[in-house]
């Protein structure tokens, strides 16, 4: 566990909404290693985009981190040291330096990601302006480099090009440019490619393994598609209602899921070369209300393998099984974790 | 939800629209829950409706008659109720004094002074000057007053000795009842020519959308007062109240007309007015059964929402002397004593009226806003 | 881009006649003309011998001709500058509106840029600090100002004014001012009476460009891109300012297509109750007198300036948003 990039420990997010509190991240812990892919995966509204937000603290009021560590290793003056990012304030000029330099981000909708009045090449002169001390003249020549990189043909020309005269796939790839800007450590890709066809996905995430190997980075990627957690991810957390239920090595989580929610998640995908009969697994259920999350195990009202009195009264704990493999669920240990809502006692 | 959507945070809309699968409520539920929740928009509703019942019961509350000229009490400040007397002596029942009129002889201005020994006090459901409700009942009983020769000029008397505070509920028909009607004509012109465009669409809606650009970019005001000044002087007082309230009218329905037609034309693309197309309703059952119904909350919105432009407009137009004239009486009649500064340096009680504009247009604004966030409960 | 302009301005010239004629028509519309209205007035106060001059008179102003040709005579001047004179004071139309215009541009000017910088500066530091205290207050405040009438807020003005200094502060200028050149205690004097329209009619501009401006801004601040500019460490400041605020400003510039007739036509009843030497009085004088040619010559105006007020937002708008440049 020796010289992590980054350590989430004990993340917790909330909305104070006018309704009521949405716990939409609750107790979320885990790790990246540098250079590693690690991907975030679950139904829409689990938390998973808010942790991503969270890690660069672009949460909107009424959202609010209220708890937990981020722990970021970063080169200072050529010594390394491990910072919490979540000491830093959300205006604060540190972080502002590790946003988009050390730690990069891209989003889930390209077409609304790039300011409509602003070329390209401006807006992508504007990050690399933002952090280094060049003029505009080399920038815009950064810029061109970049946009080569991300295999846009043209660059020259596309600089002086505006985002709406652009298709989702190149405004995805312009975004992806800028994340690269400042070379970070670790890019955060929050559903990078949902909004795209498929076609254009898969050469996005083949272009993102490329340039992820040429840049040495480490990935956090957020999805809902298990299909891209296979091709991309190393290591994968599951993650329910804003709490991490499984955390594993991706062929593991293919080949022995252990978590009853991952495993009816993994069974309601068709697969090739299986013979189907009758109609694809669903989940049974809809995803509870954020703002009454069930007390106990958050995933019991929908869990095929239930077990009344116990599933329903706390929330259990994170066990350890082999390897890095751990998860959530009462089949595996009886432990459980703080009080009926998880909260700590 | 309203600070959610706010935050325009993707994440925080997801969270929102799940709110709304958990709720199963039907909309016109879910509307009420929103504009309960906006409580400006609550307070200025129930403000609105006790003005509106007050108009209508305006000769009850008023203790005296509104063309009624006092000629001994003119131009007099208001006359207030006490509890506590000249000798510091207290009154359950508040009471108001007599007054005597005299000359100042050296300003030869007419002050008035009380009467200590002559006292008032208020009485409840006392009887006056005779007055209709609504046109139908006939009586003369009044919520407050006092016995004669004692007067009760709560917001005092105006150049010609009428009592202002009588005259502001009177006043109040007229004003209240110009907002209402000119909405009601510019619904009825605004949603036909609208629903129309939308529906029938080519050049007829080219054309009125030209129209209707042109009518929405110039300033109303000017318009107004050339269309004001075409009504003749010698009409009778009511007719000339129907010609305002459609010179009103007939200037702002582009706005509604413009909503409706967009929203005809979202809807005319909609499923279920194909799948009506499809099971041989005729264009005028499609309008009726099914356009009008969808679009009927947001035209009302957007009435609302013209209401306090109609009611400054007739004050605006009274005031200047080209709007509801004599023997009627609107809150702009009212202030256009205003008009000669002289007269309202001296007497700023004539101002009144004013406040009672003021309050009705901001208590519409905030029932406006209420009723659009409402109106749109799944608002994006 | 020059074709854009070209088509825009081509759409000018109907649209400018369509005014003129509507202009024209509503001047008309009242039954009898001015002459007749005249000579009834001059007839009252006894001085019959005027009956006998109606014709000649009419004849003189053109009145006896048909409608169209009137008209097409008044287009015709308009075009060349020669806007007739006016029936009631003989002078000619052109004269009275250049007396009143440096008056009442300084008025609107003052109004206009006061309400738009108090109103943009509020606006955005509301959106910033949204759900804080004086968020909540401004916005209150924003709401009642919207609903007010200025020229009751003048009024009370006047009546606050005067119970404080005992002076009446109408019109633009103290009686002993009038007519003398420029000095120091003029331009006092001056202030001293701007004040009150001033403060009048910029309480009520104010609230409406704040919360156009904070319903906008907060709008964009929402958007994605405004995430995304946060996360590659782009300053606040810059996020704000550079990217939000000029987005946020789409629906004011398209507002602006009012402004220019505003500063002719703004707060027509707050001039009028405070008596100051502007077109918007003479203009209502006019419509009441049915002075035909003054009044019809402001109303086309003011439509004149509406159009061109739509030009120029519609220019603006294409060159702050590539989206419309392009399209």
């Amino acid at each position: 566990m020796t010289n992590m990039l980054l350590q989430i420990k004990d993340l917790r997010t909330h909305f104070f909404t006018e309704s009521g509190v949405v716990r939409a991240v609750d107790g979320v812990s885990f790790d990246i290693a540098p250079g590693k892919t690690l991907g975030v995966v679950g139904e829409s509204g689990c938390g998973k985009s808010v942790t991503g937000y969270s890690i660069l603290q672009l949460i909107n009021p009424p959202g609010r981190i209220v708890g937990g560590q981020i722990l970021f290793e970063r080169e200072k003056n050529g010594r390394k040291e491990v910072v919490d990012l979540l000491k830093y304030g959300a205006r604060s000029e540190d972080i502002r330096q590790i946003r988009g330099n050390e730690i990069a981000m891209i989003f889930q909708e390209p077409m609304t990601s790039l300011d409509p009045l602003f070329t390209v090449g401006d807006q992508l002169a504007e990050a690399i302006l933002v952090h280094q001390k060049v003029s505009k003249r080399s920038a815009l020549d950064r810029a061109t480099e970049l946009l080569d990189k991300v295999r846009l043909p043209q660059a020259r020309e596309l600089l002086n090009k505006y985002p709406h005269q652009l298709s989702g796939g190149m405004r995805q790839r312009v975004m992806i440019a800028m994340a690269l800007s400042g070379q970070p450590k670790l890019l955060i890709a929050d559903e990078p490619t949902t909004a795209l066809d498929v076609t254009t996905e898969g050469q996005i995430l083949d272009l993102m393994q490329s340039l992820q190997e040429e840049f040495g980075m480490a990935m956090l990627f957020i999805t809902h598609d298990l299909g891209v957690i296979a091709e991309m991810a190393e290591e994968v957390v599951v993650m329910y209602l804003g709490r991490v239920v499984e955390k594993t090595d991706v062929r593991t989580l293919f080949d022995a899921p252990k978590h009853p929610y991952t495993r009816a998640l993994l069974e309601s995908i068709p697969k090739v070369g299986h013979k189907h009969d009758g109609p694809l697994q669903t989940i049974e259920g809809m995803v509870p209300s954020p703002f009454n999350i069930p007390q106990g195990c958050p995933f019991h009202p929908r869990c095929a393998r239930f077990m009344p009195g116990i599933c329903d009264e706390a929330v259990p704990a994170e066990t350890p099984l082999e390897r890095s493999h751990t998860v959530r669920c009462y089949l595996y240990s009886e432990q459980a974790e703080g009080d009926r809502y998880g909260n700590p006692a | 939800m309203e600070i959610l959507r706010k935050t325009g945070n993707q994440t925080g809309a997801r969270i929102a629209r799940k709110e709304d699968e958990a709720k199963v409520v039907s909309v016109r539920r879910l509307m009420w829950l929103r504009f309960k929740r906006n409580r400006l928009a609550v307070i200025g509703g129930i403000f609105l409706l006790l003005m509106y019942l007050a108009a209508i019961f305006a000769g009850f509350i008023a203790p005296n008659d509104p063309t009624m000229v006092h000629s001994q009490y003119v131009s007099m400040a208001p006359h207030g109720l006490n509890f506590v007397d000249t000798d510091g002596n207290f009154h359950l029942i508040p009471f108001v004094y007599g007054v005597k009129s005299a000359v100042d002889p050296a300003t030869f201005r007419k002050t008035f002074q009380i009467i200590p020994e002559e006292k008032y006090p208020l009485q409840f459901f006392v009887r006056g000057s005779e007055y209709t409700i609504l046109g139908i009942f006939r009586t003369d009983i009044h919520l407050f007053g006092v016995e004669e020769p004692g007067k009760l000029f709560l917001f005092g008397t105006d150049t010609q000795g009428r009592d202002i505070f009588s005259r502001v509920w009177f006043g109040a028909q007229v004003s209240l009842s110009v907002g209402l009607l000119g909405v009601f004509l510019t619904l009825v012109f605004g949603s036909i020519i609208g629903i129309a465009s939308g529906y029938i669409g080519g050049l007829f809606d080219d054309i009125i959308q030209r129209v209707i650009e042109l009518l929405m970019s110039f300033p109303q005001l000017p318009l107004w007062l050339a269309l004001a000044a075409l009504v003749p002087d010698n009409w009778p007082s009511d007719r000339i109240y129907f010609a305002i309230t459609i010179v009103l009218a007939i200037l702002s329905w582009g706005a509604l007309a413009r909503q409706t037609r967009s929203m005809v034309y979202a809807l005319r693309e909609a499923d279920f007015v194909t799948a009506a197309r499809y099971s041989n309703c005729s264009d005028w059952r499609i309008i009726t059964r099914h356009l009008l119904p969808n679009t009927m909350s947001h035209i009302i919105v957007i009435a609302t929402t013209a209401i306090p432009g109609m009611i400054l407009g007739e004050t605006a137009l009274s005031f200047l002397g080209l709007g509801i004239r004599s023997p009627l009486i609107s809150w702009g009649l009212l202030l256009t004593d205003a008009q000669h500064i002289r007269v309202l340096v001296q007497q700023p009680w004539i101002l009144t009226p004013a406040i009672f504009v003021i309050a009705t247009i901001i208590a519409f604004n905030f029932l406006g806003d209420g009723l659009r966030d409402a109106a749109d409960p799944f608002a994006k | 881009m020059t074709r854009y302009i070209v088509r825009r301005l081509l759409q000018f010239i109907p649209s400018m006649i369509l005014i003129a004629f509507v202009g024209f028509v509503i001047m008309e519309l009242p039954p009898g003309d001015y002459v007749s209205n005249y000579i009834r007035a001059q007839a009252l106060a006894g001085n019959q011998d005027m009956v006998a001059q109606e014709a000649a008179l009419r004849q003189q102003f053109g009145l006896d001709q048909p409608f169209l040709i009137r008209f097409a005579n008044w287009t015709i001047n308009l075009i060349r500058g020669d806007f007739g004179i006016s029936l009631a004071t003989r002078m000619p139309v052109s004269e009275i509106i250049g007396s009143k215009l440096g008056a009442t541009v300084a008025v609107s000017l003052c109004v206009f840029i006061l309400s738009w910088a108090i109103g943009i500066a509020l606006g955005v530091y509301s959106a910033t600090h949204q759900y804080s205290k004086t968020d909540n207050f401004l916005t209150t405040i924003s709401f009642i100002g919207l609903g007010l009438p200025d020229f009751l807020i003048a009024l009370a003005f006047l009546v606050l004014a005067w119970q404080l200094t005992g002076q009446v502060l109408t019109g633009l200028q103290s009686p002993e001012f009038i007519g003398k050149p420029f000095s120091i205690p003029l331009l006092l004097d001056f202030l001293k009476h701007l004040w009150i329209p001033v403060t009048a009619v910029v309480v009520t501009g104010m609230a409406w460009v704040m919360r156009v401006m904070r319903g906008n801004l907060l709008n964009e601040l929402g958007k994605n891109y405004v995430t995304a500019l946060r996360a590659k460490g782009v300053p606040e400041r810059t996020v704000i300012w550079k990217h939000a605020f000029r987005n946020a400003l789409h629906p004011l510039i398209g507002a602006l297509s009012q402004t220019l007739a505003f500063l002719v036509n703004g707060f027509v009843i707050t001039s009028v109750v405070l008596d100051l030497p502007t077109i918007q009085v003479t203009y209502l004088d006019a419509t009441q007198a049915q002075d035909l040619f003054l009044a019809g010559t402001i109303l086309t105006l003011i439509g004149f300036l509406v159009l061109l007020g739509t030009l120029v937002s519609d220019l603006l708008l294409a060159w702050l948003d590539p989206r419309i440049r392009f399209s």
